[in-house]
């Protein structure tokens, strides 16, 4: 199975990261190889390519599965059916899709007032230019805002600097900080956040189905992400407790049930040779509850509290892989995966 | 590249090229009876004395723009020419036959030119948009249409100029055997009448015009317009965010000179020390005029209200007391195919017969205290066409459709396909439709407006609304329905209009 990964941009060196993270590692021989290994996961052929190629390389079949930004994914597709993402938010690369216009534009604050403009300069025989990263969101942003008058410019390149050289009036572009947007003296506008986007895990639903040693590779892969990301807001705490039962134990912790575990703590008897009634609790609580839950322990009379970041947390079911199966077999309902989406249409006209 | 290698070694090694999204084969029987059609719709046009005119399918991506802006413009094949022009595939005819009619008349600015007689032109032929987010809205499509151009402006020749068009599109409709249909008419001159008379801003009488298809519609209907309104700043109310507060309290109770230079002032200081034009296209006093006016909260309220409650009661004549039902699909937003929002709105209604839908009008106009020359032509307009067996029993009357398109004018119309109430029902699909456009001459570069008219229709949907058994086959052209004779089948047209309306009901007018 092949998974194709950023070998360039901000999600380049992040998702090396972020598998590393999650355990399943990239082996790299060299930097100038553009495949690799995951030793994890024997049989995933990872595939270094630019970040702007991944939607199509995946959508293509020439990997089954990749990583790529979520902007890259909606702007680069051509069938929603042919490369899903699996899991949206793989919680990096976190960037913002935005308008933005001349800071010396007072008279702009929102984007109803950008419809407004469009519309004055339409009726004045003019064209709203606007240089757009991504032509094909902002479009369908534009247009679910009754927006219709204006021109995307192509551009290349540095984006913020078109207003101030003159060859568009204002611009879409990605921003992480707004930094560089301010610099290049341009505001964003209320409502003008046309895509949230961070890094994706996609897949191409008919080809995984096509092998079904490829299937559970990507199962493995999609669970091990998923788990990842589900443990990583959590700790485990463990602590000891003296107490007459396990009964009484779990009703102490039991007393702030917001701190007390997902489903509640697990209490165990500690068989220790001095004395009879230490229990061991065992609870799984948010980041930010750490210190609230050590202090409760404390208060129930815990000792020896050890806190530890669970690599993974697995649920029942895979959610995410879930998804996938689901896409694969909507794609089989709707006419063995036929790449072309105009031919349902032509029934009965075709000769 | 090595991923490309592993891709081919593990597919086929030769995969098929397939046929692009959006595009058909035409062939056999189906190709046969498509081409019949094509033929029988050009047979009747030319009845009425229209020449063809082959334009090419690739014009300057300007032309297109002039014409219709991003709405259009957005959806094109548009890109560079190997010599570095910037081309488009056409996305519809209308803005070639002006550019034709123009290099041939002249633009104005010379001697004798944009003169005298009219122009009659037929076309046929491929064109193309691309809109990847509605795929049965995208690729190649056929339009067969009219325009006629040229001629006196106003007066009696305008009107049967009008007639001649409706008679023209309905009848090509009728002529290829679909009987099941409604051409629905509004007159975007009546609206300016009765708006005249209201006395609010451009922006106000737009916002008004663009939201035609809404008013009334929902329970709520005119104070949600009019909070819309605010929030646009087209009328006082809204809240501002607080530097606008901030300004707004700077220049209150001062004089608008005053006032203009206080922003003026501060624009300055704002843009000081940027480089290049900080501005854009945009000049500083185009930003402190429309930051005042929306500082100031624009159009009087009340005006608004009035407006938008005559505009209202124009748009539910031929609405008629059709109850329920859903929210028209058009204003503005675009989850349709391309086009085919483009007349959103209803049709139906038993109230829409055309000289009670005029007495109608005439009741709000003269409510409204409007000069009544608009309504006059209307009417003299529906007095002369309502014997025309095409448009007899078929024409409604329908303000809801009307939209502020900047060089329409006049009349706007379009045909849906569907029987009685049912026609123009919300699903069904748009089979063509019109309009006058005298201001596009001037966009495209005459010193004056041009007398202008067409309509156009998509051969694709056409097809789909057509009975199945029609198949005109050795008839093509020659021996096609004369007009006024009617040629009207009774159908099952209606039928599939569903279908129709999911595959690509392209007008002529995406914008």
């Amino acid at each position: 199975m092949r998974l194709v990964i950023p070998s360039d941009g901000e999600l380049g060196e992040a998702t090396m990261r972020f598998l590393a993270a999650c355990g399943v590692r990239v082996s790299r021989p060299n930097a100038r190889r553009y495949t690799g290994s995951i030793p994890a996961l024997p049989g995933v052929t990872a595939l270094f390519q630019r970040t702007a190629d991944i939607t199509r390389e995946v959508e293509e079949g020439s990997a089954e599965m990749g990583i790529t930004g979520l902007d890259r994914l909606l702007e680069y597709r051509h069938d929603e059916r042919s490369v899903i993402a699996v899991i949206d938010d793989l919680e990096y690369g976190r960037c913002e899709f935005v308008l933005a216009v001349p800071d010396g534009w007072l008279d702009v604050t929102s984007v109803d007032d950008l419809a407004d403009l469009a519309l004055e300069f339409h009726e004045r025989g003019r064209q709203l230019r606007i240089a757009a990263k991504y032509q094909r969101l902002l479009r369908r942003y534009l247009f679910e805002r009754g927006i219709n008058y204006f021109t995307i410019v192509p551009v290349s390149g540095a984006l913020e600097a078109a207003p101030a050289a003159g060859y568009a009036d204002l611009i879409a572009d990605l921003t992480a900080t707004g930094a560089t947007l301010r610099e290049n003296r341009l505001k964003t506008l209320d409502g003008g956040t046309i895509l949230t986007s961070q890094a994706c895990l996609i897949a191409n639903p008919g080809a995984l189905a096509a092998r079904a040693a490829h299937l559970r590779l990507a199962q493995a892969l999609t669970e091990t992400l998923e788990a990842h990301l589900r443990a990583e807001p959590y700790y485990r705490i463990t602590a000891n407790v003296q107490g007459r039962s396990a009964e009484e134990v779990s009703m102490m912790i039991l007393a702030r049930p917001e701190i007390a575990g997902i489903r509640g703590p697990t209490v165990a008897r500690v068989f220790s040779i001095e004395e009879a009634d230490w229990y061991a609790v065992s609870l799984l609580v948010r980041k930010e509850r750490l210190l609230d839950a050590v202090a409760h322990l404390r208060e129930c009379g815990g000792v020896d509290i050890a806190a530890a970041q669970p690599s993974y947390l697995f649920k029942g079911e895979s959610g995410a892989f879930r998804r996938l199966l689901d896409s694969i077999a909507a794609q089989r309902a709707d006419g063995d995966g036929d790449p072309d989406p105009g031919r349902g249409r032509l029934r009965g006209y075709d000769a | 590249m090595i991923a490309r290698s592993a891709a081919v070694s593990d597919f086929a090694s030769a995969a098929p090229v397939r046929r692009l999204a959006g595009m058909r084969d035409w062939s056999g029987a189906a190709g046969g009876r498509r081409r019949a059609v094509q033929g029988r719709l050009a047979g009747f046009i030319e009845q009425y004395g229209y020449e063809v005119l082959e334009a090419p399918a690739l014009e300057a991506t300007e032309l297109f723009l002039r014409k219709s802006g991003g709405s259009l413009a957005s959806r094109m094949y548009s890109f560079t020419d190997p010599g570095a022009n910037a081309v488009s595939l056409r996305p519809e005819f209308t803005a070639s036959v002006m550019r034709h009619y123009l290099e041939t008349a002249g633009y104005g600015d010379g001697d004798g030119d944009v003169g005298g007689g009219v122009a009659r032109w037929q076309y046929a032929g491929p064109v193309f948009r691309y809109d990847p987010e509605h795929a049965a809205g995208s690729g190649q499509f056929t339009q067969v249409g009219a325009e006629r151009i040229g001629g006196a402006a106003g007066g009696g020749d305008s009107v049967a100029a009008d007639a001649e068009l409706l008679a023209l599109a309905a009848g090509a409709v009728s002529t290829v055997g679909i009987g099941g249909y409604r051409l629905r008419l509004a007159d975007l001159d009546v609206v300016d009448s009765v708006l005249d008379t209201v006395g609010l801003s451009e922006r106000g009488r737009a916002f008004i015009v663009a939201n035609m298809n809404r008013i009334g519609m929902e329970e709520d209907g005119i104070d949600a317009l009019l909070r819309r309104a605010s929030e646009l700043r087209i009328i006082a109310g809204g809240a501002l965010p607080e530097d606008e507060a901030n300004l707004a309290a700077a220049v209150s109770g001062l004089p608008d000179e005053a006032a203009r230079e206080v922003l003026a002032g501060f624009m300055r200081w704002r843009v000081a020390g940027a480089s290049g034009s900080p501005l854009g296209q945009r000049t500083p006093e185009e930003i402190v005029d429309r930051l005042l006016h929306k500082l100031r909260g624009g159009d009087d309220p009340d005006a608004l209200r009035r407006g938008l409650t005559l505009a209202g009661r124009l748009a539910s004549i031929g609405r008629g007391s059709i109850g329920g039902g859903s929210i028209g699909r058009g204003g503005g937003r675009r989850d349709g195919g391309i086009g085919r929002d483009g007349f959103g709105g209803y049709g139906g209604g038993r109230d829409g017969r055309p000289a009670a839908a005029v007495a109608a009008i005439r009741a709000v106009a003269d409510d409204a205290g409007a000069q009544s020359g608009a309504v006059d032509r209307l009417a003299e307009l529906v007095a002369l066409v309502s014997d025309e067996p095409a448009l007899r029993g078929h024409l409604v009357i329908n303000f809801a459709l009307a939209r502020g398109i900047a060089y329409y004018n006049g009349i706007i119309f379009d045909i849906v396909a569907g029987d009685g109430d049912r026609g123009g029902a919300p699903g069904s699909s748009v089979l063509g439709g019109g309009g006058r456009y005298d201001g596009l001459a001037r966009a495209l570069g005459s010193v004056r407006d041009v007398p202008a008219l067409g309509f156009a229709c998509t051969l694709e949907t056409l097809l789909e609304a057509m009975p199945v058994e029609l198949t005109p086959g050795t008839e093509t052209g020659s021996t096609a329905a004369a007009p006024g004779t009617g040629s009207a089948r009774p159908g099952s047209a209606a039928a599939d209009a569903r279908v129709g309306a999911e595959s690509a009901a392209i007008n002529r007018n995406g914008d």
